[in-house]
């Protein structure tokens, strides 16, 4: 900048004042040193400014530094310019002045590097005057400055655009994310809010490499499976630890029923509008300070807190509508009769519709007849109210929200209703003590209509009896009509209930109220010594209540009704305390040290009951005392206690070499006596190449480059209470009319039982680029879980089913890619993409002697299901993998010699033209056993995430795909919708595309007619590609920024999630697994809950 | 860390158990609890004895298998019949091991030991029979070792078998008070003892010897009747009638089934036409007799329309009679009468009937002698008491059956014997084994309307049952080339 001026005798100040008049620069000086300066003479025109203040200052004990448009004047530093080695010192600060800890100094070409410390102080040598001195910290823009004449720099760095400073929040503490030498992945605020869903967990699909995460039930609610990093287990937990506001949830349940059903969401109890951002912390190095429950990743919840300033105020609503994506066409009443005459025929029999009466119409008068499927289906509503206020002083911030959620699932009279309310209270109590007070209250009510045909198919799926019910039947038909005869006997005379009815007058309601309370107190000896005490608890209680109804369902018609009542609580509390020390040393050193101890104790008692035998149908399970008959109750309270010492130690030497050793030792009740305690510990190292000094001036397009290395032990204990002992339970008998007690050991203990173990290595590296235009993280790890607990299927001529051992190992290997660019950035648009991509492989790599372990359909399962295998574990084999017979193709006439002898392989002596024929394996001339073979895999070869985010003036456009590549689904639903089942309705697929004489068809998808359930074994008719690429979410969003009036923001948005989906798969949605978290039955589909496309349309206001 | 021990609420550990008399008496009521479960004497093992004839037609897809001798190696029936077997093994083999062991007065340790070892013996006969030679497992299991048993030989069962017997005829005592009901007495293991040395006179032992032995055992129950207090019941029906129950002293060992919670049969729901609110108009029944199965009896026959019931009370109080009209609409073979809760009796739900089921009964005595006796000595002499024409006429005389007045020869007094167990014994778990020892396998599948219309024809494998495929599944011990012939 060129200035004019022209000034005698003039004191500095005076000049001082004219300059910024001039220039609009402003002048910023210690009076006091300005007493010994003397006066000025200056003549300038349009000369530079620097010249100007230069002539000025000369022979003046004072020097100048231009910052922006701030001049700053300071005291010249006394001989600075006579040594030819000196010592410059000084402070390197944030743009808000506060000090940072461990930034580099360097001298610009040459090795000298320091870093700054606790205070932000450095001191380092110079070895002339013309030095450039080079401040780099990771997370803000590099400066230089020429040390001249100056004995101190000063320098306050500016923040980079996008943050490596952010903060990232870690087991016990907070780190920045450019210190990080773990695998953490981070989901912000920001990502959290674009897709809405009732619970969190939804939120995190396709988010975070290695974290895949898969909605096995799409009912409101419905239970999901997260997986970080693959599954380390065969038959344990596979979910990682939850850790939310520092407190490590334990493992909840619903009173989820009789035995028999889905269990449902256990993290429903948090409302995602609460989070303010979520880590996943993947590595050994991160999760060993979780130790014991570390092994599968830990996932840590911080809810948004109070900060300083007057109330801002949020509301929001939003309304939405869902429908089913994928709806499967089904037979007309002409189709199935048609079937049933020919099936009959072929007996020798007479043809059953016959047109003798109107139950029996003649096909071709049977019309259309009951479309079950349209009945039971319909759009549901989902609205949500969100209240959120924060604000606070700089001794006392607040957080508080409310938040309504109600959501009607597809199918009809399945509901789910959320009320929370959450109190976030942090007091700054003294200079050494603050207090932070988390409370966070949730109900939750879920009328259930449960789907997944795991069950004894009629006790609960109407989604499975809708789609096969016999379509001539009218839609009418109930108990007491004369179709219900009374257990529902359709026109044929076989079992039928009424879908419809099921769903509408079943009820099935889940109550859950959630408590969670968190007191953590921080006190701090001094500025680099503090200790942490933390004691919280939470508590669940959750009933649920199904009443079958006399007059409409089966199982209340047999037993005049039927009640369940049942009642789970589960009581957690935990008290922690550790000690915080980080300082630096010689301005070289940093050392950051957390220790400390934690127990934490959880009870849970459950009460499962049951009624029949009712008056009418008007009370139901509020009014128990009706029923007549009473079933003796169960009752188990449970108890387990872990005791907890933890370390961790992070190092930095120049703030380029890392270290982190970290570790616990656990201490839990659920293991055998002398194998109680467990220790866990891991070490990892991070090169921050990019401020080494030959670095930086090697490569300007570089903002940051990291290798990280990590090595380390976990955990899981993720058995329940009494695994290792031998129980007794009680076992009646009756001599006449008379109950006697009886007992016997029900479960067989194993006195050995310990810790399973993950070793996991991981390689990592962060690259940013173009100014962080640009930035890549890419992990490789391998996982070797050993001692794997499981709940081991054992031979039935034992005395009993299961038992829990350490048994066998499994490795994870895997690659995660995460790369996010700003593609346009200009000051009206800005596009941000971001893409992440997973792959992870798992093997088997031990089971202990057993050449193979078999994954058993529950005996619960569907007929055909039950207790045979449908999965298998092998050495050197995914886990794991889908097994059974392998169908060729059907058998044709062709396939008959001249005596009308079979020439293939008969299973279950079928010889009928139509039915499949199967490879004969191992050439024996019959199938059976053993010819089943792998018949697919369900580990998926790669996830992903696609996300792009385009901000045009006021809009935002928010696109994100997610999809899973290359895993297989067991579709069992096609045992119903596309074999020749008799009784039972098919699609019209099948129909169509049926075996016939005519049709002599060889695809092994269509068999004729007459197969019978007995020749149902799971094969690889079953098996289908569960690839699928989601358009999960899309949104738009307007922001009407209102300058005046109360409301600050106003942002109106409309939003569709599962829009689009692409997949090769037959049934409603491959993303699917009725039997939950079951790691042996991964991706099975019976009778699933359909998923649904919602859009949403909301108003968010931000009051002033 | 004394404080990470667990902390046991709501179930017990052996450890703290099996202290006294008093624990051991309700640990053993925990091996009979095993009996009258819903999935295993009334239900999954009633199909397997009781389907596989030619006598049989069902209803239900899932039940055709059975009827037609077309096993599948996966079925779940199966599966679980073998695991409540074992069960009842299982928990005996608790009570054996550990009651010995226990500060207690000498006879009832012996007495206790004796049900145990007689409910083994029982669950090894109906698992020798039904899969061949299985695992022999002795011993509780109490941890994983031991926990994988190959198949033991079929001798070596039987072996077991007797000495188990052997050992509760001491140990029992010879009657029991009526509150003990339900609880084996040395009749019983007498009895079933005689049952075992006569299977293994026959398929696939083929011991002769043991018909001696069988005859000498069934002889000392007869002999000894009055010390056991068991009798022929004068009326046929009776033996049948709920209401009578506890004076059916024709019973020698029962399942006790009751109207209570958990406690009842579900075979008058699967099996008969009956007198409840649980039947559909058709009969809410899946499987029944065959009219030729109902043919083999006289008119005057008491036995006849107990056994097989010609017309019965629907749910909604209408008399239903037998329709033989289009197959698939009829009510699938005539009802089986023994299970009904009787006319007063309405059960509270499909799985709370409150028959019993009569295992051993004394006309069973009767027949087995009968068959020993001409297998020793031929028919004898038709005048003389002490013949096996004499025993044969006993049974038949209580129901008003033709007595056997002609003569005939050793091998055609078999026929009559096996045919006379037919009518007198069917659906109390005896066909499929008569079928077996007596290796009539040939007869009932070339005459069997299930196996014509399943398309199946005479195959030897369907003298046994496969080993059930998740057995084979988990147990390292067992391949799959274990398994039995044809499977």
């Amino acid at each position: 900048q060129k200035v004019s001026i022209s000034v005698k005798n003039a004191h500095l100040k005076e000049v001082f004042n004219l300059l910024r008049k001039k220039t609009g620069y402003d002048f910023l000086y210690n009076s006091n040193e300005l007493n010994n300066s003397s006066r000025v003479t200056i003549t300038a025109d349009n000369e530079d400014l620097k010249s100007v203040l230069d002539r000025c200052l000369s022979n003046q004990p004072l020097i100048y530094s231009i910052k922006e448009t701030t001049i700053l004047i300071k005291k010249k530093p006394q001989s600075a310019a006579t040594v030819q080695q000196a010592t410059v010192t000084g402070k390197v600060t944030d743009e808000k002045g506060e000090p940072l800890a461990g930034a580099s100094v360097f001298v610009k070409n040459q090795n000298t590097t320091v870093t700054t410390s606790n205070d932000g102080r450095y001191t380092i040598r110079v070895p002339n005057n013309n030095a450039v001195l080079v401040f780099s910290f990771v997370g803000y823009e590099t400066a230089e400055r020429i040390v001249l004449n100056n004995k101190e720099i000063n320098i306050s760095l500016k923040t980079q655009e996008v943050g490596l400073n952010d903060v990232v929040v870690v087991g016990y503490g907070t780190q920045r994310k450019g210190d990080l030498t773990g695998s953490i992945a981070s989901i912000s605020e920001r990502d959290l809010e674009k897709v809405s869903t009732v619970t969190f967990d939804m939120k995190l699909q396709g988010r975070a490499a290695g974290v895949m995460v898969t909605q096995t039930s799409a009912e409101p609610g419905g239970n999901v499976s997260i997986r970080v990093r693959g599954s380390n287990s065969v038959s344990g937990d596979n979910e990682p630890l939850y850790v939310v506001d520092g407190y490590p949830l334990p493992t909840l349940s619903e009173a989820s029923g009789n035995g028999y059903g889905q269990e449902a969401n256990p993290l429903s109890g948090i409302n995602p509008d609460d989070i303010e951002s979520i880590q996943i912390l993947k590595d050994a190095s991160s999760t060993a300070i979780y130790g014991s429950r570390g092994a599968n990743g830990v996932v840590i919840i911080t809810t948004k807190r109070g900060k300083e300033g007057k109330a801002s105020i949020v509301f929001e609503s939003l309304t939405g509508g869902n429908n089913i994506i994928n709806l499967p066409e089904m037979g007309t009443a002409q189709q199935y009769a048609q079937e049933r005459n020919d099936y009959s025929i072929s007996l020798g029999q007479a043809p059953p519709y016959d047109g003798s009466s109107a139950r029996l119409p003649l096909p071709e008068n049977a019309g259309i007849g009951t479309r079950w499927v349209d009945h039971i289906l319909r759009t549901g509503i989902t609205q949500k109210y969100q209240l959120g206020i924060n604000g606070g002083t700089k001794l006392s911030k607040y957080n508080i929200s409310g938040n309504y959620y109600t959501e009607e699932g597809v199918i009809v009279n399945s509901k789910m209703g959320r009320g929370n309310v959450r109190i976030n209270l942090d007091n700054t109590l003294s200079d050494k003590l603050t207090l932070s007070t988390t409370i966070n209250l949730t109900s939750i009510k879920n009328n259930r209509v449960q789907a997944g045909g795991i069950s004894t198919n009629r006790l609960a799926d109407p989604i499975l009896l809708a789609l096969r019910a016999n379509p001539v039947v009218p839609l009418t038909a109930t108990g007491t009509s004369e179709y219900g005869g009374n257990i529902f006997g359709d026109t044929d005379g076989n079992f039928f209930e009424n879908p419809v009815t099921l769903a509408t007058d079943k009820k099935d309601i889940i109550l859950n109220e959630d408590y969670f309370a968190n007191v953590k107190g921080v006190y701090k000896f001094n500025s680099y010594f503090s200790g942490v005490v933390n004691a919280g608890t939470t508590r669940r209680y959750s009933q649920r209540d199904i009443y079958y109804p006399r007059e409409t369902t089966a199982l209340g018609y047999q037993n005049s009704g039927y009640a369940f009542v049942n009642k789970y609580q589960s009581q957690d509390y935990v008290v922690e305390a550790y000690l915080k020390y980080n300082r630096s040393f010689k301005n070289k050193h940093n050392l950051d040290i957390i220790g400390g101890t934690s127990v934490q104790q959880n009870v849970t008692k459950s009460h499962i009951s049951s009624y029949s035998n009712f008056p009418d149908d008007i009370l139901t399970t509020e009014a128990l005392q009706f029923a007549t008959s009473i079933y003796t109750p169960r009752t188990t309270k449970l108890e387990r206690t872990l005791r907890s010492f933890y370390l961790r130690t992070n190092y930095s030497f120049l703030n380029r070499y890392l270290f982190t050793f970290s570790g616990r030792a656990d201490g839990s009740s659920v293991f055998a006596a002398n194998h109680k305690w467990g220790y866990f510990p891991s070490g990892a190292f991070a090169w921050k190449i990019y401020n080494e000094p030959f670095f930086r001036s090697l490569t300007p397009i570089f903002s940051d480059l990291k290798l990280r290395a990590s090595y380390g032990l976990t955990g899981s204990q993720s058995i329940a209470p009494l695994g290792s002992l031998s129980q007794i339970g009680n076992a009646n008998y009756v001599s006449g009319e008379t109950l006697i007690s009886g007992t016997a050991i029900t479960s067989v203990g194993n006195n050995d039982l310990k810790w399973e173990q993950t070793r996991q290595l991981n390689l990592g590296l962060d690259i940013a680029l173009f100014k962080n235009r640009l930035k890549i993280t890419v992990d490789a790890y391998e996982k070797n879980t050993d001692r794997l607990l499981q709940t081991l299927n054992i031979p039935a001529s034992s005395g009993f089913k299961t038992m829990i051992v350490n048994m066998g190992s499994v490795r994870n290997k895997g690659l995660e890619f995460d790369v996010s660019g700003d593609i346009i950035k200009t000051k009206g648009f800005q596009w941000n993409s971001s893409v992440n991509v997973s792959f992870n492989r798992p093997t088997v790599t031990d089971l202990g002697g057993n050449s193979e372990i078999y994954g058993l359909g529950p005996t619960t399962a569907a007929v055909f299901l039950r207790s045979t295998p449908l999965t298998i574990i092998q050495v050197g084999q995914g886990l794991p993998m889908y097994y059974g017979l392998v169908a060729e193709r059907l058998i044709q006439k062709t396939d008959f010699d001249g005596s009308g002898n079979p020439t293939f392989a008969m299973f279950n002596n079928e010889k009928r033209p139509g039915q499949w024929l199967y490879k004969d394996v191992n050439n024996d001339g019959v199938i059976n056993a053993l010819d089943r073979q792998v018949i697919g895999n369900p580990n998926p070869k790669a996830i992903f995430g696609y996300n792009n985010e385009i901000n045009y003036k006021k809009f935002t456009l928010n696109i994100f795909f997610q999809g899973v590549l290359g895993n297989d689904v067991m579709n069992i639903s096609k045992a119903y919708l596309s074999t020749g089942m008799v009784h039972l309705n098919k699609s019209a697929d099948w129909y169509q595309n049926k075996w016939t004489p005519e049709n002599p068809t060889n695809n092994i998808n269509y068999t004729g007619f007459g197969t019978v359930q007995d020749n149902l074994v799971p094969g690889n008719y079953y098996i289908e590609d569960g690839s699928y690429l989601r358009l999960k979410n899309v949104g738009l969003g307007y922001n009407l920024a209102l300058k005046k009036g109360a409301i600050k923001n106003l942002i109106f948005n409309v939003s569709a999630t599962n829009l689009l989906t692409i997949t090769n798969y037959s049934g409603f949605d491959p993303e699917v697994g009725i039997f939950g978290k079951n790691n042996l039955l991964p991706s099975m589909d019976l009778g699933s809950y359909p998923r649904a496309r919602t859009v949403f349309f909301g108003v968010k206001c931000h009051l002033k | 860390c004394g404080k990470l021990d667990e902390k046991i609420y709501s179930s017990l550990t052996p450890e703290v158990y099996f202290r006294n008399a008093g624990d051991a008496k309700v640990a053993l009521y925990g091996v009979y609890n095993t009996l009258n479960r819903q999935h295993f004497y009334t239900n999954d093992l009633f199909v397997m004895s009781f389907l596989p004839s030619k006598y049989v037609v069902t209803r239900l897809g899932t039940h055709k298998p059975y009827a037609s001798f077309n096993f599948a190696v996966t079925d779940p029936r199966i599966s679980r019949t073998w695991a409540s077997l074992y069960l009842t093994i299982s928990r005996a083999n608790a009570i054996i091991d550990r009651v010995p062991g226990i500060d207690m007065d000498e006879n009832l340790k012996a007495q206790y030991v004796g049900e145990a070892k007689f409910l083994r013996a029982m669950s090894y006969f109906y698992l020798v029979r039904l899969f061949g030679g299985v695992p022999l497992k002795i011993k509780e299991t109490t941890g994983i070792e031991g926990i994988h048993s190959p198949r033991a030989s079929v001798q070596a069962v039987y072996d077991q078998i007797i000495e188990d017997l052997k050992y509760a005829e001491t140990g029992l005592p010879p009657i029991r008070p009526i509150t003990d009901r339900g609880r084996a007495t040395r009749a019983a293991a007498k009895t079933l003892l005689g049952k075992v040395y006569l299977t293994m006179a026959g398929y696939p032992l083929k011991q002769t010897d043991k018909w001696a032995l069988a005859r000498t055992k069934l002889k000392e129950v007869i002999d000894e009747k009055d010390t056991y207090g068991i009798d022929l019941l004068p009326v046929f029906k009776d033996v049948f009638d709920v209401a009578k129950e506890a004076a059916n002293k024709e019973a020698i060992f029962a399942i006790q089934f009751s109207n209570l919670p958990d406690q009842g049969s579900a075979l008058a729901f699967f099996a008969a036409g009956l007198n409840s609110d649980y039947a559909t108009s058709y009969g809410q029944y899946n499987y029944g007799f065959t009219t030729a199965f109902r043919n083999l009896y006289l008119a005057t026959d008491t036995r006849r329309d107990v056994t097989a019931l010609w017309s019965y009370r629907a749910y909604n109080g209408a008399t239903v009679t037998y329709q033989t009209s289009t197959y698939y609409r009829d009510p699938s073979g005539l009802a089986l009468g023994k299970y009904q809760d009787g006319p007063a009796g309405k059960a509270a739900s499909n799985v709370r009937h409150a028959n019993d089921m009569l295992l051993l009964r004394y006309a069973d005595v009767l027949l087995m002698y009968a068959e020993a006796e001409n297998e020793v000595n031929g028919p004898g002499d038709i005048n003389d008491p002490n013949s096996a024409y004499a025993y044969l006429n006993k049974v038949r005389a209580r129901s008003s059956a033709a007595l056997q007045t002609t003569v005939v020869s050793q091998v055609d007094f078999r026929n009559l014997i096996y045919l006379e167990r037919v009518k007198e014994l069917s659906g109390e778990l005896h066909e499929y084994y008569d079928v077996q020892r007596l290796e009539r396998l040939k007869d009932h599948m070339d005459n069997s309307f299930e196996v014509s219309l399943a398309g199946m024809v005479y195959n030897t494998r369907a003298y046994l049952y496969p080993i059930p495929d998740d057995e084979i599944a988990v147990n390292n011990a067992i391949s799959p080339s274990d398994q039995n012939p044809g499977y």
